[in-house]
């Protein structure tokens, strides 16, 4: 009887011991930044809505800017507007952008450009953007990119390459007078990977609301089972999830594509690498990105103690999409938002 | 505990139930193989960051080492000792599709009671220790308190 009180006293220890808060970094100083970009006129030869342009990745943008700004992140924005006019942070207005056409089929040297694309979401000024905040940024702060519009996959790199699509990556293919996306103007998920890595905080989260956007993942360890192109989520770990996983453990090898967890940037991404993602007027924006603009203005705070992660931003707008998208999209036009791994969530709000 | 690449130590909780099947190799040593479910749930967020929390499966197999320490008509048989051994584990982060690996080496220290009038019944208490081999932290252990029922098929009064 007395070796089994002693053991209940034990218990009690335990838990007193980790009662304490052994390991609180709440002295921490978190600056918070962010770019959020958005082009919804890729070509001012149409209107917004027609040939290869969006119709909300403006209004996207605009809401999430507005949002992040209201909870304190430093914001720089820069999206081209359904007006077909290049917008910078502070609704500065620098007139309508180009309609480019080029004669490469890699899409070099561009014609019909216009003084306004010097200020669009162009690759030059996202990579520009991002790069300019390696010295800004410390070890602790937190950054949010932002991306809505198109995004594209090229399946004839061995292995496959994603890209998003910022202004001057579609555009009029002369000798055919078709539009493309083309693969030097684009954003290349390793590209962005390497100006990710001249920012050293850890803190680093991309949202892309694009097209096979979740091809920018590139977990090294995590199994995902829900399947790069699916018509809902998957209900069970299968066998195969299995030996994935456990084949990862052994190799942990550096993804080929995408970016890391560790230490590059997690990844909210629309879709599936191999699914495409929509947009609705009956949302007026991309429908990930309502349901996530829904959640970070309150209730994804899903555990109810007053902040929202990543995960939580996630799980929400996933739930969204698949409880209301989905089911009346069809089979068709589901998709499923994807989320990187890693063993750390970061705080948002 | 745990420590990511790059992050500091926070604590995380957890729990689990798991159905074991003990063979008896001497009157003091036995092999346990068992399958687990178990969930441990995200860290603080002090810092602007958290550890995220995460659910699954494991399979384990133990060399237990439990001589009797007591026995008495009136009050049954005590054994203490302690065990050793190694668990794979299949969890997924909640919230998320994503499912990961890891071996777990563990020890644990064992107290159990047979009850003079229960011989099927066994009671146990342990304390468990283990080690998460996780190959995206820098450092996971774990420590706690284990409460258990054994029932011994073809015990005799």
């Amino acid at each position: 009887m007395r070796k089994a009180l002693r053991f209940s006293a034990f218990g009690i220890v335990v838990v007193a011991l980790a009662s304490c808060s052994l390991f609180d970094y709440s002295n921490l100083v978190v600056h918070k930044y962010a770019l959020v970009y958005g082009v919804t006129v890729y070509t001012n030869a149409f209107p917004a809505g027609t040939g290869p342009n969006l119709l909300y990745p403006d209004a996207d943008a605009s809401a999430m800017a507005s949002l992040l700004a209201a909870q304190g992140y430093s914001v720089q924005s820069r999206w081209v507007n359904a007006a077909g006019n290049a917008i910078t942070t502070g609704n500065v207005d620098h007139g309508p952008v180009g309609s480019l056409a080029t004669s490469n089929t890699d899409g070099s040297s561009p014609s019909g450009g216009a003084p306004a694309d010097a200020f669009a979401p162009s690759k030059a000024n996202i990579i520009a953007d991002v790069q300019a905040l390696s010295g800004v940024l410390g070890s602790n702060d937190i950054l949010v990119v932002y991306f809505s519009g198109h995004g594209t996959q090229d399946t004839s790199t061995n292995p496959a390459r994603e890209f998003f699509d910022p202004y001057g990556a579609v555009m009029q293919y002369i000798p055919d007078g078709q539009y493309y996306d083309f693969p030097v103007p684009s954003v290349r998920d390793d590209e962005l990977r390497s100006a990710f890595d001249s920012i050293k905080t850890p803190r680093k989260i991309l949202i892309l609301d694009t097209c096979n956007s979740g091809g920018f993942i590139g977990n090294p360890l995590e199994t995902d089972w829900t399947a790069p192109s699916s018509a809902g989520s998957a209900a069970f770990v299968n066998p195969a999830t299995l030996i994935q996983a456990i084949a990862n453990y052994v190799s942990m090898q550096s993804s080929p594509t995408g970016l890391s967890p560790y230490g590059t940037a997690m990844v909210l991404s629309a879709a599936g690498r191999d699914e495409s993602s929509y947009e609705t007027s009956a949302y007026g924006h991309g429908v990930m990105t309502y349901w996530l603009l829904h959640g970070l203005a309150g209730p994804a705070d899903l555990n109810h103690d007053g902040h929202i992660t990543v995960l939580e931003s996630f799980a929400y707008a996933k739930a969204g999409v698949d409880q209301n998208w989905n089911p009346a999209a069809g089979s068709a036009s589901s998709f499923e938002p994807h989320v990187s791994g890693g063993p750390v969530d970061f705080v948002m709000f | 505990m745990s420590a990511g690449q790059g992050f500091g130590p926070k604590l995380q909780y957890g729990g689990g139930f798991s159905l074991d099947v003990v063979f008896p190799l001497s009157s003091w040593m036995l092999l346990d193989a068992s399958i687990k479910g178990f969930t441990v749930a995200p860290s603080d967020i002090s810092g602007g960051f958290l550890y995220r929390g995460y659910s699954g499966g494991a399979m384990a197999v133990m060399a237990l080492f439990l001589p009797t320490v007591l026995s008495t008509p009136e009050l049954g048989v005590m054994r203490a000792g302690g065990g050793a051994g190694l668990a794979a584990a299949l969890p997924s982060y909640w919230y998320t599709t994503l499912a990961f690996f890891y071996l777990e080496p563990r020890v644990e220290g064992i107290v159990d009671w047979t009850p003079a009038g229960l011989p099927a019944l066994t009671f146990q208490l342990s304390l468990p220790v283990a080690m998460q081999l996780r190959r995206d932290m820098s450092y996971s252990f774990s420590a706690g308190l284990g409460i258990g029922v054994l029932y011994t098929f073809g015990a005799r009064r």
